[in-house]
């Protein structure tokens, strides 16, 4: 037998509280909602609309009717159409923090804005690593015209990868050139949503709100089959109330008002319960996203979406520290990843981040990519069966003296059994890491990344799919008035 | 009897007791208190009290948000019986938004909230602002300086859009542009001409108060 280990924030009276609050607050705060056509869908399914104030105020009945359409598990699939993330039950799944303004330099170590050839090495990089389960359009390149940065970033993850991707638009007529190139990979739209290999991010406004932007988005996934991961993000003390229950309520709120309108706008749409909230540091008003009480709210929103049965998301394994190999770093990053892990969320997102999620860095992913190793392992648990028990081995070695380093029993066990990190991981005797010029996390890491993008080539797009990408990059360049032959490659 | 009463404005503002500021401010203008001493010895001296203590780690943004809050509730009661010398005596007049397309205002409020602590009197436009209405607002309040916050790649274009705008209507030369957000840096501030850049509040009050000083000057 093998318990799988686990976490657990909220009593059951805690649960049905919390699901009781966050229904009447959608039906006498309701929601504020930028978009028409979702008022409308909601207007038609029996909620009071107030239209000039664009508010919907959402019955209990809807959002417990809803519930029961939304599916409890969502497959992705690689870009060349195999599964790769199965989001259900307890199964965990990492990728990196997205949409970074800035980057450590992998070199130099300075901050600065991202390059193309930066999102390009980092997609690499993510493509490598066997403990990240999928990319995500982790960093913004700067030296392409800002106002088509946020899809553009989306083309270059798709050439440098397999993985499935974790993306988001920032502006309203993102989506469709996303979507687009997404159906290029996949072959139609039909097959997309067949196998999906993208998931959107769409993050509501604390309190009580879906923008313009993010309700379009949402609506739009649900409409293609495209997985939607809603991120509601109460930042404690600003946006949401200071204490943790008052903003779980608020969040399960809005998380529970995505799925709503996703699935009124097509039943059965995939949706991900998600969320990156953050505890508002009161002295520098900076986002603390690796705060205990961040981590703790969104493990207990988790518990939340696993009593409704639905696939789940969290923001984890970020650090608030500027470099990745401050103690911080690795503190608040491990403490994340593990908590998340026991939690069973089932796509974790965050590793590489630093600075309040403003920051890139390869060697924080590279560092990182151990704890998901970790992570993984403690899942796994403790398997308990005649073999693993070592009765004979036990025997054999106690009554007939040796060790168990010769045993045919380690040989067969020592992999199942031990996650092996390498070098990353400093384990030499102390003579040997001295020899070898002492070096600290960061220089592990940075010869690592060096030998992993010098030997590591992602598999080629086919010349149609990378036609059929560039198309539709010149089409939305050309949309801006911009010259597609001046963008960086 | 006056001086207690101002005193325990002061007080009270230190203390965070928004109610009873208030309260105390009806008070002293039933006792027909010379209004500006309650602004300059009351709020504003308990305000800035706040102020240090928060430079200190003593006091925490909810204080100083509060504290911010009852500022301007106490001016609104005390505003009619001010002459115009002493709404002058402010640091100045800031206009702050942030940009369109864009709703990230947590960072643009502590700005706000932090001028108005470091004695600016500040019109907030909230979130999703276009040139046009901050150029309005300009144009309405007279204000010296305007402030924008964007926090996407993708709206910090409305930025140049609105200094543009500003020059247009030949508002430029009559103000300062500062500039912040996450995406915003020192670079992109001088090539779309802003004045001024910070990457955080006390910046954004150190630049504001350049901006006073220059004004003096010239
Ligand atoms: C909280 C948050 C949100 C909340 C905002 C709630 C609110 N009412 O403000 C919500 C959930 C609404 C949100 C939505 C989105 N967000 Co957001 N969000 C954040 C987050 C985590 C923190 C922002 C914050 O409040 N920080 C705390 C404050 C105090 O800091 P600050 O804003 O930086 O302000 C300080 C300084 O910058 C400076 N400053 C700010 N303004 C000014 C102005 C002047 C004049 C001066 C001098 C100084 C100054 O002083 C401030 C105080 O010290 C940031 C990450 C980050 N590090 O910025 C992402 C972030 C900004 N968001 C991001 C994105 C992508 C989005 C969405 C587009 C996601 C989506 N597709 O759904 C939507 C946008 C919706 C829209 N139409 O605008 C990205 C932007 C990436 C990019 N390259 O553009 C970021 C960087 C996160 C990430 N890595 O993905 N978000």
């Amino acid at each position: 037998m093998t318990l799988r280990p686990k976490l657990e924030l909220l009593s059951e009276a805690d649960i049905q509280r919390i699901h009781e609050e966050s229904l009447a607050l959608l039906e006498d705060a309701g929601m504020a909602i930028h978009n028409e056509e979702a008022l409308t869908l909601l207007a038609q399914a029996g909620c009071s609309v107030d239209q000039g104030k664009l508010r919907a105020f959402i019955p209990a009945s809807l959002v417990e009717e809803q519930l029961r359409k939304a599916p409890q598990s969502i497959t992705l699939y690689s870009r060349d159409g195999e599964p790769a993330l199965q989001l259900e039950s307890n199964k965990v799944h990492f990728n990196p923090g997205s949409a970074a303004t800035h980057l450590l330099d992998r070199k130099t170590g300075e901050r600065r804005h991202p390059r193309v050839s930066d999102v390009v090495e980092f997609a690499r990089m993510v493509d490598a690593l066997s403990n990240i389960d999928a990319q995500s359009t982790a960093v913004i390149p700067a030296d392409v015209p800002s106002i088509i940065a946020d899809r553009y970033r989306l083309y270059l993850v798709l050439q440098n990868s397999t993985k499935p991707v974790i993306t988001g638009t920032f502006a309203l007529d993102a989506f469709d050139d996303m979507r687009r190139m997404l159906e290029v990979i996949a072959g139609s739209s039909k097959k997309l949503r067949d196998k999906p290999l993208a998931i959107f991010d769409a993050c509501p406004s604390a309190p009580l709100n879906w923008s313009k932007l993010t309700v379009h988005d949402l609506l739009c996934c649900a409409k293609a089959g495209i997985p939607v991961e809603t991120i509601s993000m109460p930042q404690l003390g600003a946006t949401g109330p200071i204490t943790l229950a008052g903003s779980l309520v608020l969040h399960n709120a809005e998380s529970l008002s995505g799925l709503v309108l996703a699935q009124l706008t097509s039943p059965g749409a995939p949706v991900i319960y998600g969320g990156s909230p953050t505890a508002v540091d009161m002295r520098y008003g900076t986002a603390r996203l690796g705060a205990i009480e961040s981590i703790m709210l969104t493990c207990a929103y988790a518990q939340m979406a696993k009593h409704y049965g639905l696939p789940t998301h969290g923001y984890l394994g970020l650090s608030d520290a500027k470099l990745p190999a401050d103690s911080q770093s690795g503190f608040e990053a491990t403490t994340g990843l593990i908590l998340g892990a026991l939690m069973g969320i089932n796509n974790i997102a965050g590793v590489g981040m630093l600075c309040f999620e403003s920051t890139q860095s390869f060697e924080k992913l590279l560092l990182d990519e151990v704890i998901c190793g970790m992570a993984k392992r403690m899942t796994e648990g403790i398997l308990v069966t005649d073999e693993t028990l070592a009765s004979e081995a036990l025997r054999e070695v106690s009554m007939k003296g040796g060790d168990f380093l010769r045993l045919r029993h380690t040989l067969t066990w020592f992999r199942r059994e031990h996650f092996l990190p390498g070098d990353l991981v400093d384990r030499q005797p102390y003579e040997a890491w001295k020899q070898q010029g002492a070096p600290d996390s960061q220089a592990r890491a940075r010869k690592q990344i060096a030998s992993i993008l010098e030997s590591h080539q992602p598999v080629p797009l086919t010349s149609e799919q990378k036609q059929g990408l560039d198309e539709i990059v010149n089409d939305f360049t050309k949309r801006h008035k911009l010259d597609p032959s001046k963008l960086p490659s | 009897m006056n001086e207690d009463l101002v005193k325990k404005i002061r007080e009270s503002m230190i203390t965070c007791q928004a109610d009873k500021v208030l309260r105390l401010i009806q008070e002293a203008i039933d006792q027909k208190l010379d209004a500006a001493m309650v602004v300059k010895d009351g709020l504003t001296a308990g305000i800035r009290v706040l102020g240090n203590r928060f430079e200190r780690g003593e006091a925490f943004l909810p204080e100083l948000a509060v504290a911010a809050e009852t500022m301007k509730e106490g001016l609104k009661l005390l505003e009619p019986l001010l002459t115009e010398t002493v709404s002058q005596e402010a640091l100045g007049s800031v206009v702050i938004g942030t940009v369109q397309g864009d709703i990230h205002d947590i960072g643009k409020s502590i700005v706000a909230t932090m001028l108005i602590v470091n004695g600016f009197t500040v019109h907030d436009l909230g979130t999703d602002v276009s040139p046009e209405q901050f150029t309005a607002k300009v144009r309405e309040t007279k204000a010296n300086i305007i402030a924008m916050s964007a926090l996407l790649t993708t709206t910090m274009d409305k930025m140049r859009e609105t200094i543009d705008l500003l020059k247009k209507e030949g508002l430029r030369d009559k103000i300062k542009v500062m500039i912040g957000g996450a995406p915003v840096s020192q670079r992109f501030a001088d090539s779309i001409g802003a004045d001024g850049y910070g990457v955080d509040f006390n910046q954004a009050v150190t630049i504001a108060k350049q901006f006073a000083r220059k004004d003096e000057s010239s």
